[in-house]
Formats: C-alpha cells, sequence, structure tokens
C-alpha cells in the first residue's frame, strides 16, 4: 500500500511540475488565438468538472448545465451594469457582482433540490431540460436584462482601476506585456487550479464517498445512514456552482453575449466534455472540456486547409463538423471505452509503471 | 366561446399527436429500460424521407409515406440492434440513453444539413382546407391528425393488450430476468418496440409539418422534443400516461398561445415553454409522473 | 478487548402487529416477537416466509401496512432509511454487495458516515472539525477491520474482492456504524463449513465481547441452532412460533411447515429426475 501511494506521488510531483511551468510559460511565446483558445477551455472546464461530478461521481444526469452557466453569465451582467432606462442592472463593484452571480447559480441549483433530490438519473435528465427551456424563454423575454436579441456588452471585472481581463495599468513579464490574451490566460487558469483542488478534496471526503455510494447503489447507501436525497441536491447545487463560475468568466471573455448561446446544445457540449473525459475523472472532465472547447475554433481557423469544408459556403463547415464529432464521439465512447481520456492516462500510467496496479476511477454502473 | 372550442379541437388535436411520439418513447423504456432521447431525431429522419420523396423526386404522398415509416422504422431498429443492445448486457442503461442523447445530435445535425433552409412539403391528401362546424373553423389537417391520431393509438392500445408482443413487453418491464427465463426473447421485444417508436414518430411527424404549418424545416425538432415532457407527465413506464400526457402538452400549448394576450406579462412565445413548466408541476407532485409506478425495491 | 471501545448495550427490539401487503398478497401477517439485549435471535422458514419483507421493514426500506417496531421504546416505522440507522440499526446484506467504485476501507468509512461531520465546505477547504472528524473516521474503521480480521483488505477496491471476504467486509461495514441492533441476512450463505465456523465465532464476540443484539436470519440449520438464544419461525409471513432452539426444533408445526415443505420439494425432485 504505501509503495503503490509513493509511487504514485514519484510519479506525479515531476509531472505536475512540468506541466505547471509549461502553462505558465505558453503566455511568453503563444499567441493571442492559442491564448484565448486556452482561456475559453480553462473556463469551461471548471463547468466541466462541475457537471462530472454530478454525472460521473453521483449517477445523475443534468441537461440544465446551459442555464446554471446563464445564471451566473446574466447575474453578473445585472449586478456590474450601471442600469439606465432600458436596461437593467445595480452597478455593484464587479468582484462582488462576479461573487454574487456565482452565488446565485448555486442557489438556483438548490431551489431546484425538491426534484433533483427526488428524480433519479434519467428521470433527473429529462425534467431538467425544463430548466433550459424556461431559461431560453426567460432570455428572449427579458429584454432589459439580456439586451434580446441582439445581446448585451459584459463589464469589465476590475478591482479598484486594476483591470484584471484588460490592460490598465501595464504589466510585463519577462519583457513579455501582459495584456487582454496573456491575463485571461493566467486568471481562468488560476481560478481553475482552485477550483479543481476544491473539487478533488470534496470527492475524497466523506462528501465525495457519499456520493459514489449513491450511485453504485443508493438503497444500500440509505441503509447504511446516507441522506440519499439531500446528498443528491446538494451534488446538484454544487455542479450549479461550477456552472455558474463558468458563466461569469465565459461572458467577460466573450466580451459581448447573446441569449441564444445558452440553449440546449451547450449543455449537450459539457454532456460531451464529460464523457469523452470518461464521466467520472477530474482531470478527464477538463481534457474533454479542452478538447470539446478548442475544436469549433480549430476547425474555424484550419477549415480552408481541409478539403470540402472550405469555409461559411460548404454545408460542411465547422460548426457541422464539430456537432457530428461531439455526437459521434459520446456514441462511440460510450460504446467502446465508457472510461474516455481517463482510460488513456490509466493505460499510459500503468505502461509506464508495470506490476503497481492503480486503483482505476470508476463509471457509472447503471 | 367557439374560440375555446376551437382551441380545444386543436390542442386535442396536437395533443394526439404528441401522443404518438410520447408513446414510442414509453414503449422502448418499458422493453429496454432507456429513455430514448433520439426519437425527435427518428421523427425528423423518417418526415425528412417522405418529404424529400415528394418535393425533391415528385413521388405520391402514398408512396413516400411507406418509405419513410419502413426508413425510420429500420434505421430505429439498426440503433437497437446495432448500438443499445451492446448495453443491455451490463444493464448500463444511462449509459445507453446518454448514448442516444449523442445519436440525436449526430442525426439532427445530419438532417438539418440536408434540410437547410429549405421548407418542404408532404404533398399530404389533406390540403389546405377548413373545415366549418359549430361555429368554427379548424384546418382539415388537424381533424385528420385528431382521427387518424386516436385511431392509431386505440389500435395500438388493442395491439399491447391482446398481442404476444403486448404480454412479452409488459413481462420484461416487470422483471427481465424472469422473462428471459420463461422464454421471452428480450432482443426481439427490444426491437419491436424501436420500430414501432420509429413508425409512430413519422406518423406524427407526418401531421406536425401538415397545414396550417409551412411544412418540414429544422424548427420541427423542437416541436418533436416536446413528447419527452408528455412522456414523463404521464409517467415513463405508461401507455395511458403517455396518451393523457401528449393531450396535456397539446392543449396547454394551444391553450397558452390562444390566451396568450392575457399571458402577456410571462413575455413572447410562452407556449414553447408551457409543456416543460407543467412537467416540472406534474413531477413535484408526483415524481413518478401521473401515471407512473414507483419501482418496487430488491434488496 | 471490544473494538469499539466503549459501547452502548444492545437495544431491544419489539416487534407487534407488523403486517406488509404488495399487490394484494401479505408477504408479513401481524408477525410480533421480541429480541432481548444483547442477545442472538434467529428468524427462519421456508423460501418466501416473509424473512426478507421482516429485514426491509426493519431497516426502513419498506413501509408496513400496520404495526410497529421499537427500538428500545423508539418507533421505528415511518423513519427513512438513513434514520433508522440512527437508531442504532445496522444492516449486512445477503448480496453482501460492495459500492464497487470505492476501496474498501471507502466503504467502511461509508458505515460511519452518520457519525462524520463535515460537509461540502469543510472537504474543499480542508478545516480542521473535517480533518478531524475523517482521522478519527479512519482510525475506528481500522479498528473494527481488525476486530474482523479484514484489516490487510483495506486499501483494495471493493469490486475485486472474493465473495467470502465482501461477506466479511459487508458485515465490518454494518459494525462501523456502531450499531446496538445488527441485523444479518444470511451471514453464512455460500460458504463451506470452516468458513461458516468462523462466521459463527465472529456473531458471537460481537453479541458477548460488544453487547450487540442480533437479529440472525440463515438457512445454516445448524448454524441458527448453535448461536440462537431465541428462534422465530416464519411461515406464510405469519409467527409460527419464538421459543429457545431445542422447543423450536421438537415442534410439530415446526416440522410440518419446515420438513413438510421440504419434504414435498424433496419427492417433487426424486420424481422430475428418472433414476439412472
Amino acid at each position: 500500500m504505501f509503495d503503490k501511494i509513493s509511487g504514485r506521488i514519484r510519479w506525479r510531483a515531476p509531472v505536475a511540475v512540468v506541466a505547471g511551468v509549461v502553462l505558465l510559460a505558453i503566455p511568453l511565446y503563444a499567441d493571442r488565438f492559442w491564448l484565448n483558445l486556452g482561456s475559453f477551455a480553462f473556463a469551461a472546464a471548471i463547468g466541466a468538472v462541475g457537471l462530472m461530478i454530478l454525472v460521473g461521481r453521483v449517477g445523475q444526469l443534468s441537461l440544465a448545465h446551459s442555464f446554471f452557466l446563464a445564471v451566473g453569465a446574466y447575474g453578473y451582467i445585472w449586478l456590474s451594469s450601471p442600469g439606465t432606462e432600458d436596461s437593467w442592472g445595480l452597478g455593484l463593484p464587479s468582484l462582488l457582482a462576479a461573487v454574487i452571480a456565482v452565488t446565485m447559480a448555486g442557489l438556483a441549483g438548490l431551489a431546484f433540490s425538491p426534484l433533483a433530490g427526488r428524480l433519479k438519473g434519467i428521470y433527473l435528465g429529462v425534467a431538467s431540460l425544463a430548466l433550459v427551456f424556461i431559461g431560453q424563454h426567460v432570455l428572449f423575454a427579458a429584454e432589459p436584462l439580456t439586451g434580446g436579441y441582439n445581446g448585451r456588452n459584459v463589464p469589465e471585472l476590475t478591482i479598484g482601476s486594476f483591470q484584471v481581463l484588460g490592460v490598465e495599468p501595464e504589466l510585463s513579464l519577462f519583457g513579455v506585456p501582459l495584456r487582454q490574451a496573456e491575463r485571461g490566460w493566467y486568471v481562468t487558469l488560476l481560478v481553475l487550479v482552485l477550483t479543481t483542488v476544491f473539487a478533488v478534496l470534496v470527492l475524497r471526503s466523506r462528501v465525495g464517498r457519499a456520493f459514489a455510494a449513491i450511485r453504485d447503489g443508493e438503497v444500500h447507501a440509505a441503509a447504511l445512514g446516507v441522506p440519499v436525497a439531500r446528498y443528491r441536491s446538494v451534488a446538484f447545487t454544487l455542479s450549479s456552482v461550477y456552472a455558474g463560475l463558468a458563466g461569469v468568466l465565459l461572458a467577460l471573455l466573450f466580451q459581448r453575449v447573446v441569449p441564444e448561446y445558452w440553449d440546449l446544445f451547450l449543455s449537450l457540449e459539457y454532456l460531451a466534455m464529460v464523457v469523452i473525459g470518461g464521466q467520472a475523472s477530474v482531470a478527464g472532465a477538463i481534457a474533454g472540456a479542452a478538447f470539446v472547447s478548442s475544436l469549433p475554433l480549430l476547425l474555424q481557423r484550419y477549415s480552408d486547409a481541409v478539403p470540402g469544408m472550405g469555409g461559411a459556403v460548404s454545408d460542411f463547415g465547422p460548426a457541422y463538423v464539430a456537432q457530428i464529432l461531439y455526437g459521434g464521439l459520446i456514441v462511440v465512447i460510450l460504446f467502446y471505452e465508457p472510461k474516455g481520456l481517463a482510460a488513456l492516462a490509466t493505460r499510459a500510467r500503468k505502461a509506464l509503471t508495470p506490476r503497481r496496479a492503480v486503483p482505476a476511477e470508476r463509471t457509472p454502473a447503471s | 366561446m367557439a374560440q375555446l372550442l376551437s382551441m380545444l379541437v386543436e390542442g386535442a388535436s396536437l395533443g394526439a399527436v404528441y401522443a404518438l411520439v410520447a408513446l414510442g418513447i414509453v414503449v422502448i423504456y418499458k422493453s429496454s429500460s432507456v429513455v430514448n432521447f433520439a426519437q425527435p431525431s427518428l421523427l425528423m429522419f423518417g418526415t425528412y424521407v417522405v418529404a424529400s420523396a415528394t418535393s425533391l423526386h415528385g413521388l405520391s404522398f402514398w408512396v413516400a409515406l411507406p418509405l419513410g415509416v419502413a426508413a425510420a422504422a429500420i434505421l430505429a431498429v439498426l440503433i437497437d440492434r446495432l448500438l443499445v443492445s451492446r448495453f443491455r448486457k451490463t444493464n448500463a442503461v444511462v449509459a445507453a440513453s446518454i448514448m442516444t442523447i449523442g445519436l440525436d445530435v449526430v442525426l439532427l445535425t445530419e438532417t438539418d444539413r440536408r434540410i437547410g433552409s429549405q421548407i418542404l412539403t408532404t404533398d399530404d391528401p389533406w390540403g389546405n382546407d377548413v373545415v366549418r362546424f359549430l361555429g368554427i373553423g379548424v384546418a382539415e389537417a388537424r381533424i385528420a391528425a385528431l382521427v387518424v391520431g386516436a385511431l392509431l393509438l386505440v389500435l395500438f392500445q388493442l395491439w399491447l393488450h391482446r398481442s404476444d408482443f403486448g404480454v412479452a413487453m409488459r413481462a420484461t418491464a416487470e422483471d427481465p430476468e424472469t422473462a428471459s427465463l420463461m422464454g421471452i426473447r428480450l432482443g426481439r421485444v427490444s426491437a419491436t418496440a424501436w420500430a414501432v417508436a420509429g413508425a409512430l414518430a413519422v406518423c406524427a411527424g407526418l401531421f406536425i409539418v401538415a397545414y396550417p404549418s409551412p411544412g418540414l424545416d429544422t424548427s420541427v425538432e423542437a416541436v418533436a422534443l416536446r413528447a419527452l415532457p408528455a412522456a414523463i407527465i404521464g409517467g415513463l413506464d405508461s401507455t395511458t400516461g403517455a396518451i393523457a400526457g401528449g393531450l396535456m402538452v397539446g392543449l396547454s400549448e394551444v391553450l397558452v398561445r390562444g390566451y396568450g394576450e392575457h399571458l402577456a406579462f410571462l413575455g413572447q412565445g410562452f407556449e414553447e415553454a408551457a409543456p416543460y413548466v407543467l412537467m416540472l408541476v406534474v413531477l413535484l407532485v408526483r415524481p413518478a409522473g401521473l401515471f407512473g409506478i414507483r419501482e418496487a425495491v430488491r434488496v | 478487548m471490544t473494538a469499539h471501545g466503549t459501547t452502548a448495550p444492545g437495544a431491544r427490539l419489539e416487534v407487534s402487529d407488523v403486517t406488509v401487503r404488495f399487490a394484494g398478497v401479505t408477504a408479513l401477517d401481524s408477525v410480533t416477537f421480541t429480541a432481548e439485549p444483547g442477545t442472538i435471535h434467529a428468524v427462519i422458514g421456508p423460501n418466501g416466509a416473509g424473512k426478507s419483507s421482516l429485514f426491509n421493514v426493519l431497516s426502513g426500506i419498506y413501509k408496513p401496512a400496520g404495526g410497529s417496531v421499537r427500538v428500545d421504546g423508539a418507533e421505528l416505522i415511518g423513519l427513512a432509511p438513513h434514520r433508522v440507522t440512527g437508531l442504532g440499526v445496522g444492516r449486512a446484506f445477503q448480496n453482501a454487495s460492495m459500492f464497487a467504485g470505492l476501496t474498501v476501507e471507502e466503504n467502511l468509512l461509508l458505515g460511519r458516515h452518520r457519525l462524520g461531520r463535515g460537509g461540502v465546505f469543510g472537504a474543499g477547504l480542508r478545516l480542521p472539525h473535517m480533518r478531524r472528524s475523517e482521522r478519527e473516521a479512519r482510525a475506528k474503521v481500522r479498528q473494527v477491520a481488525e476486530f474482523l480480521g479484514v484489516d490487510h483488505l483495506l486499501p483494495l477496491p471493493a469490486a475485486e474482492l472474493p465473495y467470502g471476504e465482501a461477506k466479511r467486509v459487508d458485515l465490518a461495514r454494518a459494525l462501523a456504524t456502531e450499531p446496538r441492533l445488527l441485523l444479518l441476512d444470511e451471514p453464512a450463505a455460500g460458504m463451506h463449513t470452516h468458513e461458516k465456523l468462523a462466521v459463527r465465532d465472529t456473531i458471537r464476540r460481537i453479541a458477548t465481547e460488544q453487547r450487540i443484539t442480533v437479529l440472525l436470519v440463515e438457512h445454516d440449520m445448524g448454524l441458527v441452532m448453535g448461536i440462537s438464544e431465541q428462534v422465530t419461525v416464519l411461515d406464510f409471513g405469519q409467527v409460527v412460533l419464538t421459543g429457545p432452539p431445542d422447543q423450536v426444533i421438537a415442534d410439530d408445526a415446526v416440522i410440518a411447515a419446515y420438513l413438510g415443505r421440504a419434504g414435498a420439494a424433496e419427492k417433487e425432485r426424486s420424481e422430475s429426475e428418472p433414476p439412472s
């Protein structure tokens, strides 16, 4: 046992250090495109980790993730914008607005707990569809909040006169100026690291064990004293907090948001991230998020190089290819390798450290 | 009064259509415990086959209809045999259901690409006539939907209660292991259920795109998706529930649209969210749906 | 040398007039008996007699149509399963089903779930009360594991345990809830003779050293008669008799219910298999 653990630590520490150095150094070399790609991936990964907890660790399906992302995004816009005649806003300091917006997403998730606690698995998945459609309706109807079809600008995040994701005051690192793209990379990466550590600690605790017990056998869990309904709604609330945080960050990165973005397809994208990542793995969810959120941007950029995809003229544009790929990957991964990308990592680790069996993370049984 | 009556007729007609789609979802659930999120894409696929055969290849409706029904049924059986059945061995019904979400995305993306910005008509026999009775005017196609829908629902219920398939399906829903030991071939039961679900979806789709709707375009998939709340409202394991749920969803949608001016505070287009609100209310009161049975626990 | 250090004495279980019906079938019909504190009380009966239904009532999974179940005077019926555990009722399951995605240690820690403290924030921010609670839980779980001789299994994935060991871990998990009444559902099912002897000794130690009341469902008559103070016989959902083992063995009604049916089954089998 001690061998195994020290083996894993010996393994993990250098990998983590190297990965950390690379991630911190990238903004010094990469251009705006790649930095933006990274920032979006980090923000999406926060949302994906939240959904992974619910789907992979508790065995509850939610298709409402886009709703909670929207609560975070529009909560932030509403709280931080100065109000005008035809657009709502409270004009709060933006950092405070961000914190309250994330809390709002959590409260929205908590408010759903009469259903999130009682409904199981797929049933919750269908019920949660309601939030997406009600949310879409509200977003299009509440023009003073969202600006309707035209969308609405997102106020900058500032602390005093410091533009967290802007250019003022000028900063530089090793002679490289830190502007929007560089700051976006570092800020989203920092938030991702903090929230990932938080998630890992929760999943390793009695709370995480209760989650897994509900997934593996809810009746047995209850008979051992685990309040099943309470933990189901705790997980749902936690996952909506993560979605809200991702929503705030995405809004800040977009700088302008439109209601139609937060639709059912966005929820399915997050589900794809979780499934591709292997459902129950934190690292897998992050990798899945990186893949799914980067794919359309990469296709956009390189579509001219692929015969037949040629930009906007073709039927087989980047959006088409991306959707077919997410949908197809959900099918293929569940069919051939339910542990997704996490399984690849496990295999690589096994190949590199023979004879040391590493307990694999498991996917929901049924 | 006349306005209410015409809304009730239209609501019942739309409800019968939803019931057909919801019934497919319920039959699949009962025979394999999988919630088929790909039902809307089966509807789109089969309806597209009919619409493209008539409006792009000039076939008559009566030739195109069996083609479309068969195409959707065959696709559904292929999905079941090639994909879903593999999950049955490990009893991974959640994974199988999530897989149908992925399938839905793929199939809808492809039908959307083929339809593009066109609006395809099906050259159906109901035409664009309006029937007048009791002081109201209702599109002939809506009456046809109500009559044909009701007929199909009755026939289907009779078949479920009288046929060997019905018995086998109910036994499978009750206890797959015992059913299998008693000689029921689970694979055949579920393949039949999928075929029926595909065929019913196309019948429903043809009425959704009939007059006064302009025809088949990509917005039809959002309509088809409302069969999911219909199935949940009635209870996923109840065929009677699917019919009741379908009617409730159809009526709520038509009534909310009809009384739109009185419901202005809810915002324009609330009828598209109304079925989902209804579903949440029903689930709060009855978590297993109106006609659903809470599953028995075995330890 | 008790595993828990100080343990509260076992609970008195009073089952009175418990009736359970499923779709017209009466699974339990006015079942009444009392298990005295710190004793081993067995419930026996042919298949379908209602033993599993009884256990499901006692763990709060089934809601009976009528009757009352008291644990040291506190009413159990109407409580959700996780609250029943709070009354001091622990249960080991017939199929010893482990939470497959967790290690053995984590499975045992789940037994201590209700005794632990701390939620999402305590865990995610590593607050002191949570760390203390986790540390204590691990220490207690190790004690229980040592008591049952499964401590060497703790780091293993629970899904990989062979059946016999899963049964022992399941028992340890039930003990980890610190029960005053322990429900054992066929603890020796599917075991070899020497394993059965070990199970018998373990149950004895639980009752004598830890003074926990044990309610036992078991098919192995040797085991039941060897360790039980009292035996309740169920047939067709009704109590045929409650009494000490020697009285039960001698009772005509029990023999009729048990051996009569077993005899009939024996006869049936010999008829359906032609002599070779």
